[in-house]
């Protein structure tokens, strides 16, 4: 291994004897700034929920007309989140997501439990009576990516996306 | 190799993280900055461990953080460039008694800076005493006072 620190550093006009890299210093300034500015949008897209968690901009809102579905925009990886899908109307309704669900998420409980609930390679099909007009799901995110699934309510389809974040 | 790369991804952000943040924000470490180092000891901590406690896990973490140190620490060594990104270089504060305004503003130091190390250093009491200051790597404001610099 090269030593390299053995060089001595160089004196000044004034006496000083020191190595002090002006320009890299300049630079380095610069540099802070930037990411005292990069710190603050962190900061500011963590408070509007682009990172994940709680936030104005953390859900998407899906319309089916007599029914809405939220899910999140922004999930963190392995990080337990929710899905909701809430009814105008009085069940039974039948929920089925696509299979891009199943790739990207675990789905560890529905609440209210529905009625009738599979599994198949056309993804996760299941019928609610939500009683209280509004059905929960617990999902957690398998791994970091761009996470795109359908959604069909009672036969209407949305194509729905999440940002998984390490 | 969860264990190892997580371990990774943690020194690497907080390594950014605080050379980014500036020098200064070490060396003017205050009880309260005391306060926030714990708690960023403890934020970082779920992000290390993930949702395995074992002792293996734990050992492996502390093996990797160590092991980065020592590589970073040699390449250091072996790279004068890579010593001055990551740890900077002295930058002179005040030269033959006249302070350099510009680079002050820069590095967040003011004169209250330099007569509190100028005072806990050498027992000096005004700024016409200082020949030089030097904002040194790890934070810290080196004093030389006017006599010892004609004696130097």
């Amino acid at each position: 291994m090269i030593d390299r620190s053995a060089s001595s550093p160089p004196i000044r006009s004034d006496g000083l004897q020191i190595d002090e890299h002006r320009s890299l210093q300049v630079f380095h300034w610069r540099l802070e700034r930037v990411a005292w500015g990069t710190f603050l949008a962190i900061v500011v897209a963590a408070l509007l929920g682009l990172t994940g968690g709680e936030g104005r901009l953390a859900r998407n809102t899906l319309d089916h007309g007599s029914a809405q579905a939220e899910v999140p925009a922004v999930a963190r990886w392995q990080e337990p989140d929710n899905m909701t899908v809430s009814f105008d109307a009085a069940g039974p309704h039948v929920i089925r997501f696509g299979p891009g669900l199943a790739e990207w998420f675990d789905v560890a409980s529905v609440t209210p439990r529905p009625v009738h609930e599979s599994a198949t390679s056309e993804g996760l099909r299941l019928e609610v009576e939500a009683a209280g007009g509004t059905v929960h799901l617990s999902i957690r995110p398998r791994s970091p990516g761009l996470a795109r699934y359908d959604l069909e309510i009672d036969g209407a389809t949305v194509s729905a996306r999440t940002l998984i974040i390490p | 190799m969860d264990s190892v790369l997580r371990g990774a991804a943690v020194y690497l952000v907080l390594l950014m993280i605080f050379r980014l943040s500036g020098r200064r924000t070490l060396a003017q470490v205050t009880a309260f900055d005391f306060v926030l180092l714990l708690i960023v000891a403890e934020t970082t901590q779920q992000a290390l461990l993930g949702d395995d406690f074992s002792v293996v896990n734990a050992a492996i973490l502390i093996v990797t953080l160590f092991t980065l140190d020592i590589a970073m620490s040699c390449l250091k060594r072996w790279s004068r460039g890579l010593a001055l990104l990551l740890d900077g270089s002295p930058t002179v504060l005040v030269a033959g008694g006249v302070p350099d305004r510009e680079v002050m503003r820069r590095a967040r130091v003011d004169l209250r800076d330099i007569l509190l190390a100028a005072r806990s250093q050498h027992g000096l009491r005004r700024m016409d005493e200082v020949d030089f200051a030097v904002l040194e790597q790890s934070g810290g404001i080196s004093i030389i006072p006017k006599e010892a610099g004609k004696n130097g």
